[in-house]
């Protein structure tokens, strides 16, 4: 296969974390299976310590003024660089982006674009198909594609497009200890990772859940929340401290840990994963980590749900993201059933590491570019 | 625009009066003003009004309130050929209209003349979406009228031509320069009328015209997608028994891959006529089933999980497939 030169430019200015996300990793693993170059060109908001991880990886740093915000800045980037661009990854299905993707394509109609949508049903059903600015972005796109098979099917009725379903997954190499993680590391811990108490993530109907499974647990479960926590979610968690306080101790807020190898400890050791987003732009990247390291899923009804659990295979669903009975319920079933959470260990992980690999990913991207590139060459 | 009236013509002029077009003239019918003993002719013989009245106040109204929609023009001269046809006998005759909304006053204005002449007459003025009449029975109306300028497309046209009975018309009318270029070898087959900035296209339906119109409508076009998806989805059917039966060869896969990312794109075009809404997602889980094959059986490793995925793929895929077609 052709080596690529790949350029990614988010629609907004990076952060630190976002270089271990998605948006990042999925070109990262492409760079490492048929890439020459990858650059990652934003303006530089704070330190990109993060890029140490990603061997090979150049930040291109926008000249950013008062006068020139971030997009205008790449567009020109673009302008002066497009012949080094081979492949350019877009994130997300922003109106900023028009101007940017017309300008390569323009300039490179040879050139591959990849646009990772990063959506939910939500998002997809505002957004402004019928603006010919919005709509000629997306058809300026060569390969498209979104994280959940529910959102697929639905951006395929309504952009009548071939939407590809390409997961957020895990890049292997950053976990070295995900290998040889044992059903034997396991205790009873229930985790999530996340902005604690964002209106997303519903961070209250998990800790008030756990509450009520508490009440039926023949053994000890802990709950480790990991992440900033929102001063609301404070004044919650305060609250329910005085509330419950023989409960209380066995409710974490650990704050956010930028330490990888502490944050995977906790993944090694927690048996369950839960999540209670009310949405997730695409789906979660902490969910991949965690079923990577062999935690049962339990969500809510978000856009992967199905794809997260293979059909609740592999974990539990609870339809209505608010209902705490029906959560509560949910997840002391799980805890009680500690044959189905060793068999389902092995069954998680390798379900991951058969579809939820960037690796493997990378590679089916790599076959896509490689046929369009080809059906271009032949028009 | 100015609309000149007499005995005999009805006649519209430009605001600077240098050009004119005869819009209509009075049909030589003998006793034209009791030219008929239909229902609605007692009633205007109770408000001691004409057709020819009417039609002049109808045509008088449209140039009052469209004064300034650009296809004021337009609208009137369409009013000649509607009139001959809504006059050919004493049956009810329904008409649709295809275009923008801007054109109620219009609409209404053709309805009026419409009841006046036949009470059960209809005149249905349908959403503007190319594909609107392929759900309509063929060779049903009498009439059909068309804004060009409101995104039509060539088989959009070419199915509205297919809706049109024997003898009836169709007129699709621009007040654009010219029509877009696909246009351009379908309006040959018209008589074309024009007026200032204004021109109207106006076919007869006839067998001829039908046959030569086919190949373009939606119908032709659901067949040949139809038998070119068959095609493609038996060839990938036998690349993915294959596979399965242990015969990997890297460029089935990728031609297996083409194949479908062809049936992809020839579902989404067919997406309004399917049965199964879900068949372009999984003709792309198949070729993601595949890729996942491809990669699987070139590494040599853990290719059992892939090859259960295909199996599966396939087995919801061409099972829709025969379901559909």
């Amino acid at each position: 296969m052709k080596k690529y030169n790949i350029c990614v430019i988010p629609a907004y200015p990076l952060e630190n974390v976002q270089l271990l996300k998605d948006r990042v990793l999925v070109p990262y693993a492409c760079y490492r299976h048929f890439g020459e170059s990858l650059t990652i060109v934003t303006q530089a908001v704070e330190e990109y310590p993060y890029l140490t991880y990603l061997e090979g990886a150049q930040l291109h740093s926008l000249p950013c003024s008062e006068s020139l915000s971030h997009m205008e800045a790449a567009i020109a980037y673009v302008s002066d660089h497009y012949k080094e661009i081979d492949l350019l990854c877009l994130f997300g299905a922003r109106l900023e982006y028009t101007q940017l993707a017309l300008q390569y394509k323009a300039l490179r109609p040879e050139g591959i674009l990849y646009l990772k949508l990063d959506i939910n049903s939500g998002w997809a059903n505002a957004l402004p198909l019928d603006h010919e600015p919005y709509a000629a972005f997306l058809d300026s796109c060569d390969i498209i594609s979104c994280e959940a098979r529910r959102l697929q099917q639905l951006l395929c009725q309504k952009w009548r497009k071939i939407i590809e379903y390409i997961p957020n997954g895990i890049y292997y190499p950053f976990y070295p200890t995900i290998e040889n993680t044992t059903y034997g590391d396991k205790e009873n811990l229930i985790l999530t990772v996340g902005r604690i108490g964002s209106v997303q993530k519903n961070s209250h109907v998990l800790l008030y859940a756990y509450a009520l499974a508490y009440l039926h647990f023949t053994t000890p479960w802990d709950l480790v929340m990991i992440g900033s926590v929102t001063p609301e979610f404070q004044e919650i968690y305060d609250v329910f401290c005085r509330e419950f306080p023989a409960i209380a101790p066995h409710v974490h807020l650990t704050g956010s840990i930028t330490d990888k190898t502490q944050l995977h400890t906790y993944y090694r050791r927690a048996k369950i994963f839960a999540l209670t987003s009310q949405m997730e732009g695409g789906s979660p990247n902490v969910y991949a980590e965690a079923a990577g390291f062999g935690c049962t899923i339990l969500t809510t009804d978000i856009d992967c749900a199905q794809d997260m659990t293979d059909q609740e295979r592999l974990g539990r669903i609870v339809k209505d993201p608010d209902d705490i009975h029906a959560y509560a319920q949910a997840l002391s079933a799980l805890c009680a059933d500690q044959v189905y959470l060793e068999h389902n260990f092995t069954a998680v992980r390798d379900y991951i590491r058969h579809y939820f690999d960037y690796d493997h990913i990378a590679r089916r991207l790599g076959l896509l570019i490689e046929y369009t590139a080809t059906e271009k060459e032949t028009l | 625009m100015n609309i000149i009236i007499n005995d005999t013509n009805i006649t519209l002029q430009t605001d600077d009066g240098t050009s004119s077009h005869i819009l209509l003239t009075k049909p030589d019918i003998a006793d034209y003003g009791n030219v008929t003993t239909r229902p609605l002719v007692k009633s205007y013989h109770l408000v001691r009004e004409t057709i020819w009245e009417r039609f002049c106040e109808c045509v008088q109204e449209i140039n009052e309130h469209c004064r300034h929609d650009i296809h004021c023009g337009c609208y009137l001269m369409t009013f000649g050929p509607l009139y001959t046809a809504l006059l050919s006998n004493s049956q009810a005759k329904n008409i649709l209209y295809y275009g923008k909304k801007e054109a109620s006053s219009f609409l209404s204005s053709l309805q009026d003349f419409m009841t006046f002449l036949q009470a059960d007459s209809s005149l249905v003025s349908l959403p503007l979406h190319p594909l609107v009449f392929s759900g309509l029975a063929n060779g049903s109306w009498h009439a059909i009228v068309m804004d060009l300028d409101a995104g039509c497309n060539i088989r959009t046209v070419c199915d509205a031509i297919t809706k049109v009975r024997k003898g009836g018309i169709l007129l699709l009318y621009t007040a654009l320069d010219a029509p877009a270029d696909d246009m351009a070898g379908l309006l040959h087959h018209a008589v074309k009328t024009a007026f200032s900035s204004c021109t109207l296209y106006t076919f007869t339906m006839e067998p001829s015209l039908c046959e030569l119109l086919y190949p373009y409508s939606a119908e032709a076009l659901v067949l040949t997608y139809t038998e070119e998806l068959l095609t493609h989805a038996a060839k990938v059917n036998s690349l993915t028994q294959n596979i399965l039966q242990g015969e990997y060869l890297p460029e089935d896969c990728r031609y297996a891959m083409e194949l479908l990312t062809t049936a992809e794109k020839d579902l989404l075009a067919l997406y309004d006529y399917l049965e199964d809404p879900c068949l372009p997602v999984y003709a792309n889980t198949l070729k993601e089933a595949l890729m996942d094959c491809c990669i699987g059986l070139s590494d040599g490793t853990e290719t059992q999980v892939y090859l259960d995925k295909l199996r599966l793929a396939a087995q919801i895929f061409f099972t829709a497939i025969e379901s559909e077609f």
